[in-house]
């Protein structure tokens, strides 16, 4: 392989090197929540810029741009984690005196806890971590994300991004107690119940366009009218000839493009009907 | 046969969007819809948008169809919205054919906007026919418009911004994931995306592939393995995995059907998901007074397809003679919020294909 892939892009894991520049220092720290922000591709994406009343996201030059806390500004009110539509904002506070903090978090799944609440705290990975406690529940609606803030010890507070509430484990049941695990072909064109062996056969055989295949096969003559089928039978060709897709003609089309009752076509439009 | 002055075909993002503007200049708008309802995929995206103000961000898509609908009353122009109306077939004397709530109908449109979205792209592997297979956009309808889940236990084939999404809608129904593949080394939907579902647990395996599907007339498990550099199977990777559900993502290709029969100029561009039309900076197609907007032009955003049918529906509106003084600026805007939408690195690939596609700078 190449260059070795960022877990980020493999994976969605943020690790400490996408991190670094989006935590404050110590001292912002004390004087109260802030915002974490862990958005780390440039999309065009503004709505936390545009919702922070205290201008704590470092101003966009292009709707591009990547956003950045002024931690000197921010106050840690949320209101960029409500509208965050990838769900990337988590506010931390770890401002109080003691070992714990809380850790918010944007909230999507029913139920939504209640205060009080035990919940299972999660890492950025979906990994259990411990039991942590609910301590304020902001709902949604109106087009603003419920946001569920947990009781953490300081030390999680950057390692906590996710919780689930406990439930029953199910397991789905099987019962293909012997199993027929002989060379099976797959289902190219479904409409008309065609293989990907039939198709290789016709194209072995000298068949060599989509319309040729079509002609002897029918893949591509069903109610879908080659929806799912054209771009796999494309692609064999293509294959069976050395070239690229660009260069392959993709067939015709004709009306109509889906099947129509013969009692439609026979009554025909209002119009021919008062002229005959 | 009906003549009218516009025709869009799709009362998706796009088509309405078009038809708005059209409308607002005071242009008479049929358009014609194939489900009993408007808003195209919209109506199935329950998460939020990105983009910005001028698109809708921070509002579910759900909501954005309702506004897309509401904003089209009381304009200037009467915008007809016809459910339940396939368009068949587009003729070389320009009459268009459609089935309408089940009569047949002619129309002559003097223009036409073709906003008839993407199909979903399938795989074909062994197993594939066993029911418990869908289409992403198949789970997405079970789910979220007539509240039925799919199954239990799902395996996500395609990492992209759609088998993600599913991926957490799945999640939120409350259905397990197994695990969400890619044959990519990298995931190719937003990481925000990805970050939510993988803080869910959920594993997001890149280079991988589905092998085949097996069960007892349903699917029951799923065999995968990993590839190498050459996108070979590496043996001895196989894995098997317990779902009742396979739901492929592996991308759209725009719905060109129409703009064949219409016989258009076309082009394969991969980077647009398959055969495009060419068009110019109006969203014209070769065809004069022929307009194409959203996925059927080159598979993108909701929010491009948006601003694509607004300058499609500006642009018919300037051909038919009803073009105001605010028409040229407000189709200036829009080239400029398609130009920020499409400036980040993630768009490369978008700007690529579409500078191959013509028309727009």
């Amino acid at each position: 392989m190449k260059t070795k892939l960022s877990l980020l892009k493999r994976e969605g894991l943020a690790t400490a090197d996408d991190l670094r520049g989006r935590l404050p220092g110590e001292d912002d720290k004390k004087r109260g929540p802030y915002a974490v922000i862990e958005c780390f591709e440039e999309i065009p994406c503004n709505p936390c810029v545009v919702s922070c009343r205290f201008n704590a996201i470092l101003p966009f030059k292009d709707i591009n741009d990547l956003p950045y806390v002024d931690f000197s500004a921010c106050t840690g009110c949320a209101v960029c984690a409500r509208v965050c539509p990838g769900l990337a904002i988590f506010i931390v506070d770890e401002s109080m005196d003691g070992d714990m903090g809380t850790i918010t978090l944007p909230y999507e799944y029913l139920p939504l806890p209640e205060k009080g609440w035990q919940v299972l705290a999660r890492a950025r990975d979906g990994s259990a971590l411990f039991p942590a406690t609910v301590v304020r529940v902001m709902k949604g609606g109106k087009g603003k994300t419920a946001l569920v803030s947990l009781e953490v010890p300081k030390e999680y507070l950057q390692e906590v991004r996710s919780f689930t509430v406990p439930e029953e484990e199910d397991s789905v049941p099987c019962s293909c107690a012997e199993l027929d695990l002989a060379e099976e072909s797959p289902t190219v064109c479904r409409c008309e119940g065609v293989d990907l062996q039939e198709i290789r056969d016709l194209i072995a055989r000298g068949y060599k366009t989509v319309d040729e295949i079509k002609h002897r096969s029918r893949a591509g003559m069903g109610p879908c009218q080659g929806r799912s089928c054209r771009q796999i039978i494309l692609s064999e060709l293509a294959r069976d000839a050395g070239v690229s897709l660009e260069e392959f003609e993709a067939g015709s089309f004709r009306p109509p493009t889906t099947p129509v009752s013969m009692d439609v076509l026979a009554k025909g439009s209002e119009e021919d009907a008062e002229n005959s | 046969m009906i003549s009218l002055p516009l025709l869009i075909v799709g009362a998706g993002p796009a088509g309405l969007c078009a038809a708005y503007r059209a409308a607002e200049a005071g242009v008479d708008v049929l358009i014609l819809e194939r489900a009993q309802k408007a808003g195209g995929q919209l109506v199935k995206q329950t998460h939020k948008f990105f983009g910005s103000e001028k698109q809708f961000a921070s509002t579910r898509g759900i909501e954005i169809a309702k506004i897309l609908t509401n904003r089209l009353q009381g304009l200037p122009g009467r915008v007809r919205l016809q459910t339940d109306a396939t368009v068949l077939g587009f003729y070389e004397d320009g009459v268009v054919t459609a089935q309408v709530q089940g009569q047949f109908m002619k129309y002559r449109p003097d223009c036409c906007i073709v906003a008839t979205g993407a199909s979903e792209k399938t795989l074909a592997f062994a197993g594939n026919d066993l029911p418990g297979v869908y289409g992403a956009g198949a789970v997405q309808t079970l789910m979220n418009e007539y509240g039925v889940r799919p199954g239990n236990r799902v395996l996500m084939i395609g990492a992209g911004n759609i088998g993600l999404i599913v991926s957490y809608q799945l999640l939120q129904a409350g259905v397990k994931l197994a695990a969400v593949l890619d044959a990519a080394d990298e995931i190719g939907g937003y990481l925000v995306h990805a970050s939510k579902i993988r803080r869910a647990g959920v594993p997001i395996l890149t280079r991988h592939t589905v092998e085949r599907a097996y069960g007892n007339e349903k699917v029951e498990h799923a065999i995968i393995h990993a590839l190498d550099d050459e996108w070979k199977k590496i043996p001895g990777s196989e894995q098997q995995l317990d779902v009742d559900v396979i739901c492929i993502a592996v991308g759209l290709s725009p719905l060109a059907d129409l703009l064949w029969q219409a016989e258009v100029k076309m082009k394969y561009i991969a980077a647009l998901g398959g055969y495009v039309p060419l068009r110019d900076a109006d969203m014209m197609t070769s065809a004069k007074g022929l307009y194409i907007a959203g996925d059927v032009a080159g598979i993108e955003e909701a929010s491009s397809a948006m601003v694509e049918g607004e300058i499609a529906g500006i642009a018919a509106t300037q051909r038919l003679g009803f073009s105001t003084e605010k028409s040229e600026l407000l189709k200036k805007d829009c080239l400029q919020q398609l130009r920020q939408l499409r400036a980040g690195p993630g768009s490369e690939k978008i700007r690529t294909g579409m500078a191959l596609a013509g028309g727009y700078v």
